[in-house]
């Protein structure tokens, strides 16, 4: 405008005191992609015609001021954006930073430089080894730089470390390259994390899965996971291999790998499958071929077989625990089997040898008597046949009751009262020891582990042997008392008999053994009854002896309560 | 009056010595001797029948004999409708208490288990003369 006076707009603009004076004015535009932002003007206090250089230097002036304005803005802009980046990688646990193409720092976060105990000036423009990394370390990690920087690739690796109380720790940490302009690599930025806590985690579950696995491997109970409907086994341990005399078993059905299988393991598994109940069994059954010489044979397990079910409650296969008991089972077999003979043998014993002995018995009397009732010869050896007679039947009963001892197991939970077994023992033999004149004074007795009537068998065999035995210059005495010891009772039968010398008694217990043959009837098995009667109770029998000065029997048996 | 005694009994001695017992007791009698198992198990089969045996008054039974079990025979015994409450002696020289018990289910009046000596088995004639007496 070379006149404002000639200015048609000039009474809207409002004239005031001072633009009452400005005569001319030269205003440019600034657009900025096709909006204006802003406008530039020039005004003068007298009427100017302006030429068209003005106009265009004005235009310059204005452009550069923006351009000005508009790089200081971006600076700040950028400033701001910077301090939230380092801001942000300031506070994450992660080491962050970034090198030139000399693999030089030219950023790192605050954790790093902490960690350094160093400022980002202190830091900035130095390598590893200029940061006095381990010579190894830095070598390693500026050569992996400069690998970024060739391949254009990202580099990934970990290495351990101690920190400064010592412990040891690992690092992973990842270089990636950085783009500039025209996809050339300006600089190379990098993350380390501390991976300790995730690394031991790793280990420790290694271990243990390890530990698992040898568990697995060794345990002498046999393992396996069987899958769907087919039972393919999935999982098979060593001892479950055994099981199977070796065959090939992961990745096969059960049916094929044991087609001769008998009918109760599939009806178990199928149940199983069916209604997702483990099934549980002792000393079960299974006929199958272990050894593979095409011989099925029974073979006994103790056996739990395990649903395994899926996340929505479905059975989709089964786990097998399985330990082989066909060795007890058959021993357990074998022993009620040799049990079962010795009840026939018994009765064999009872009838069949006893029979023969009751003919010679009674005919030979039957014969004395008929036909020699007056010979005294002829009455004298019918009395050895007599006793000869009556020595095997005593004999043979003994034998008897011997080896009953050894099979009959009657002791009831509630232990025996060894005062009842006593008070049975001497009813049994009130007139043998009336006969003698023997005293006898017992003790309190305690109640012990076993059985009243075997136990009044071992009182009867040692009062017999004691009466059998005895002095006859004296009165017969026998004592009977009982001390506890260490959950036992130590019983004690002591009489003022012949006795023995020592050195014979432990031979005393032998089958068939007797010190006083010729002078005193017996078999020679009551000392070897009693002992197994106690040995049966977990107790044992001993015996002091000194000629002339009567005989000790000492047993012991677990006190009721300590079974 | 005389007695008609069933004896089941393999052992020729023992029935020998029966006869030698009754004797002794004085007990007047018929005896239908069995030898074996299979005899008596046919005997008992036919009691009562005619040209057969008759029904006995008292049984006396060896519960071992050879090719029958004395039980059964018991048991075939006491299911003759004249034989259910007719006395019955077992004679056996064993003692096993499972045969005792099946036996006394099955109904007896005494189980004489064979003496070795000859006095006490004697005594069986005494033992059948009471039996007659209260069992009858």
């Amino acid at each position: 405008m070379a006149d404002i006076a000639n200015d048609p707009g000039r009474e809207r603009t409002g004239a005031t005191s001072w633009t009452g004076r400005i005569r001319s004015y030269l205003g440019v535009p600034l657009h900025k992609h096709g909006r204006l932002v802003a406008a530039v003007g020039l005004l003068q206090l007298t009427p100017r015609d302006w030429r068209p250089h003005e106009i265009e230097l004005l235009q310059q002036v204005a452009n550069r001021c923006w351009e000005s304005i508009e790089r200081a803005r971006a600076q700040a802009h950028f400033r701001e954006q910077w301090e939230t980046i380092d801001t942000a990688l300031a506070n994450t646990p992660d080491f962050t930073y970034t090198f030139d193409l000399d693999g030089r720092f030219t950023y790192i976060n605050r954790a790093l430089l902490s960690l350094w105990r160093k400022s980002l000036d202190e830091a900035v423009g130095k390598n590893f080894f200029e940061l006095d990394y381990p010579p190894d370390l830095a070598a390693r990690l500026q050569r992996q730089i400069q690998q970024v920087i060739d391949t254009k690739a990202p580099v990934k690796d970990h290495t351990p470390y101690t920190d400064p109380l010592g412990d040891a720790g690992y690092y992973e940490y990842i270089f990636v390259p950085v783009f500039g302009a025209g996809g050339r690599v300006c600089g190379v930025a990098g993350s380390t994390r501390d991976i300790t806590e995730r690394e031991r985690m790793s280990r420790a579950l290694a271990a243990s899965q390890q530990k698992l696995q040898q568990v697995f491997a060794q345990a002498p109970v046999a393992i396996a996971v069987f899958r769907g409907p087919e039972f393919v086994v999935e999982l098979a341990n060593p001892s479950y291999e055994a099981l199977l005399g070796g065959r090939e078993l992961i990745g096969r059905s059960l049916a094929d790998i044991v087609p001769e299988l008998s009918e109760n393991v599939w009806q178990a598994f199928h149940r199983v499958m069916a209604t997702g109940e483990p099934f549980v069994a002792n000393e079960f059954p299974v006929l199958y071929d272990q050894n593979c010489d095409g011989q099925a044979e029974d073979h006994w397990f103790n056996l739990v077989y395990h649903p395994l079910r899926e996340g929505d409650g479905s059975v989709s296969g089964i786990v097998a625990v399985c330990s082989e008991v066909t060795a007890q089972v058959r021993s357990r077999q074998d022993l009620e089997r040799v049990n079962r003979e010795l009840e026939e043998f018994a009765y064999v014993a009872s009838h069949d040898l006893q029979e023969p002995l009751r003919m010679v018995g009674i005919y030979t009397e039957l014969l004395l008597g008929r036909f020699l009732p007056e010979n005294p010869v002829a009455l004298e050896f019918g009395g050895f046949v007599r006793e000869g007679v009556q020595r095997m039947q005593k004999l043979i009963q003994d034998l008897l009751t011997y080896s009953r001892v050894i099979h009959n197991d009657g002791a009831s939970s509630e232990g025996a009262d060894l005062n009842e077994s006593l008070g049975q023992a001497l009813r049994i033999l009130g007139s043998r020891l009336k006969e003698a004149g023997a005293r006898v004074t017992a003790a309190p007795l305690p109640v012990v582990a076993g059985d009243t009537d075997q136990l009044m068998h071992v009182f009867q065999n040692l009062l017999s042997n004691s009466l059998k035995y005895r002095d006859t210059g004296r009165t017969p005495e026998i004592r009977i008392s009982a001390a506890p010891c260490g959950g036992q009772w130590t019983v004690c039968v002591e009489d003022n008999g012949i006795g023995f010398q020592q050195q014979y008694a432990e031979r005393i217990f032998g089958l068939f053994k007797r010190l006083h043959k010729d002078e005193y009837s017996g078999t020679g098995l009551g000392l070897a009854i009693c002992q197994r009667i106690l040995e049966r109770y977990g107790g044992r029998i001993w015996a002091d002896g000194r000629p002339g000065e009567g005989a000790t029997f000492y047993f012991t048996l677990p006190d009721v309560g300590a079974q | 009056v005389s007695i008609r005694i069933l004896l089941a009994e393999d052992n020729r001695a023992d029935v020998m010595l029966i006869r030698e017992a009754l004797a002794v007791h004085r007990v007047e009698h018929e005896l239908v001797v069995a030898g074996d198992g299979e005899v008596a198990l046919r005997l008992v089969a036919h009691m009562g029948e005619p040209g057969e045996m008759a029904c006995p008054d008292l049984l006396l039974l060896d519960l071992n004999l050879p090719r029958a079990d004395g039980i059964e025979i018991l048991r075939n015994f006491r299911q003759h409708p004249q034989c259910a409450l007719t006395p019955v002696i077992v004679v056996s020289s064993s003692d096993m208490p499972r045969e005792r018990e099946s036996a006394a289910a099955l109904g007896i009046s005494r189980y004489f288990r064979k003496p070795a000596d000859l006095q006490g088995f004697l005594e069986i004639g005494a033992l059948i003369k009471d039996v007659l007496a209260t069992d009858r």
